[in-house]
């Protein structure tokens, strides 16, 4: 027997426990690398480092335990900037993730979890527009929240994830497709679907591109609404005031004046102005003000006056201006085409199958085969697109309004297992 | 040749251009990671499940351009003039073009994509949003396929 056949046994017998020292080795190595930050002599060592607040008293009660140890305080320099840590309640916990992938905020910026977690939930639903799918994921979480010990986050937003897909589904008339028409229970399901059927009828798919905009303007309008708030409440007002709200205002107003016009009618946005002719009239007062705030002071950093106004007008137009906000609604229509995408497909699966199925015997067999297949396929794949286009949605078009990101995530010194749960 | 059957015919070639050129961009469009990911799965293949997300990104666009030419195929019984069966081919049209290039730009981004994952691979879904940027305009495209098959007036 040569050597290594000799380690390949007694590793394969002795794995368990192999397993388990390797994890307890990675997990000193962490600890050893923090000492090895630290300065220290032949008798004394002296380590820095960030806590949480709510640690304090914690941190402090080690001196009792450990009579040689000395605690102090520092107070951070003036340039110095503190690591961040989110804190978010259980519920919105699981979407931390979402921001951890942008970069987490500065220290004194807003933390947007609560916010994006709403609309990304929402976003991914729309994307999938199948009540089916909706309901295996939410199958899928009950059956990770059993299984799986340790963190839950990802069971949560599985399951938060899946109950926007039922509504989103249910509305849109998406149950695997149109698998209810070939089972004959599609009387059932359309009464359901209030939005109607965007592959069947042109006004459901006409409402599904109402929705996919109104969602657009709703989370655009939201992000200003978010930095105009946390801007005054850092007082920072030159922002508040005369970035954030004309902006506002100017956004707002063209909105309503649109729904005003006749063209809006012209391109099927409403069936009917929804606000009176007359109120155009009124905005344009709002609209000319806020425009020329924009123009003299959204370059105020610029000395010269001249270029000022220059930029001031480019600002207005077209650097991060009226056209830039359009662009930002327009893409919303993407949930639309996602949404189109998922049902078309599952629509096409159905069709094949049951065309398939028509064979006598195996037909049943191959329904029931093609279905699962087909299905999964079709949720793999747009799970993905979802996924990645609703996550573009919060990245460009809600944190470009509100969002900056780029603060020093907090590294914890803590106990990391990869191959065993601990359970107390 | 009647005026119907030439209407069915170009009906057809709608849905084959629809099909057909997104799904050659998405052929191409996968070629480029894959291979990249090839490469870096050979040194180690413990990245695998990250770079898959980034070798399938350029593939959604032959989707788009199977539910186009799925939606145009149902309309093929309907169709009863020459001109009707023209404006179902050039309503294939713009999935077919916007999903041939940008698959095919999308596989670049994603290679890219595929070379950070090689020396970082915990920022894969940065990878998966650039290339996911360059898709928007195939999804655009897809939206306004729709809605000229919608708008062909059947009788």
């Amino acid at each position: 027997m040569s050597i290594i056949e000799k380690i390949r046994e007694i590793t394969l017998i002795n794995e368990r426990e192999l397993f388990v020292f390797l994890d307890f080795i990675e997990n000193n190595i962490e600890i050893e690398q923090a000492v090895d930050l630290s300065f220290s002599t032949e008798k004394t060592s002296f380590y820095t480092g960030w806590i949480r607040k709510k640690d304090k008293n914690k941190v402090l009660s080690l001196q009792e335990k450990f009579k040689n140890t000395k605690i102090n305080e520092i107070e951070p320099e003036e340039d110095e900037e503190p690591p961040i840590l989110l804190e978010n309640n259980p519920i919105f916990k699981p979407f931390e993730i979402i921001i951890n992938l942008y970069g987490v905020p500065k220290y004194f910026e807003i933390d947007p979890t609560p916010y994006v977690s709403v609309f990304f939930a929402l976003f991914f639903g729309l994307c999938l527009t199948d009540a089916g799918y909706g309901i295996l994921f939410v199958i899928l979480s009950i059956f990770m929240f059993i299984k799986m010990k340790g963190s839950k986050n990802f069971a949560l937003l599985i399951l938060f994830m899946g109950i926007f897909t039922i509504i989103a589904g249910a509305l849109f008339n998406g149950w695997f497709g149109d698998l209810p028409s070939y089972l004959g229970v599609d009387s059932f399901f359309s009464k359901i679907a209030i939005f109607g059927d965007p592959m069947k009828s042109s006004s459901g798919a006409m409402n599904f591109f109402r929705l996919a905009l109104l969602l657009g303007v709703v989370q655009v309008i939201f992000g200003l609404f978010i930095k105009l708030f946390d801007n005054l409440k850092r007082k920072n007002y030159p922002v508040a005031l005369l970035d954030t709200l004309p902006w506002l205002v100017i956004v707002t107003s063209l909105i309503i004046m649109l729904l005003s016009s006749e063209t809006a009618v012209s391109m099927q946005l409403v069936d009917s102005p929804i606000f009176p002719a007359g109120i155009s009239r009124i905005l344009v007062w709002l609209i000319i003000p806020a425009s020329i705030i924009i123009v003299l002071f959204s370059a105020r950093t610029q000395k010269s006056w001249g270029f000022r106004i220059f930029m001031g007008v480019l600002n207005l137009t077209i650097v991060n201006g009226i056209t830039s906000f359009m662009g930002d609604l327009l893409s919303y229509i993407r949930l639309m085409a996602l949404g189109l995408v998922t049902s078309g497909i599952g629509v096409a699966i159905n069709r094949i199958v049951f065309q398939l199925g028509s064979i006598p015997v195996f037909g049943i067999v191959i329904i029931i085969v093609g279905l699962i297949f087909g299905h999964t396929f079709n949720m793999g794949i747009n799970i993905l697109g979802g996924f990645v286009h609703t996550l573009r949605l919060q990245y460009v078009e809600f944190f470009s309004k509100f969002y900056e990101g780029g603060g020093r995530p907090f590294e914890e010194l803590k106990e990391n297992h990869k191959y065993i749960n601990l359970i107390d | 040749m009647s005026d119907q059957a030439l209407g069915i015919a170009f009906t057809i070639l709608g849905a084959a251009f629809a099909a057909g050129m997104a799904g050659i961009g998405s052929a191409i469009g996968i070629g480029y990671p894959a291979r990249a990911a090839a490469g870096v799965i050979a040194e180690d293949p413990s990245k695998f499940g990250s770079l898959f997300l980034l070798v399938v990104l350029p593939g959604t666009q032959g989707f788009y351009g199977f539910v186009a030419a799925f939606l145009i195929i149902g309309k093929i019984g309907q169709v009863t003039t020459l001109t009707q069966g023209i404006q179902f081919l050039f309503a294939g049209l713009p999935i077919a073009f916007t999903g041939l290039i940008s698959a095919i730009h999308q596989g670049k981004v994603s290679a890219a994509g595929v070379g950070l994952v090689a020396k970082r691979s915990k920022e894969v879904i940065k990878g998966v949003i650039l290339a996911a940027m360059v898709e928007t305009y195939a999804v655009l495209g897809l939206l306004i396929s729709f809605f000229l098959i919608n708008a062909v007036k059947l009788v």
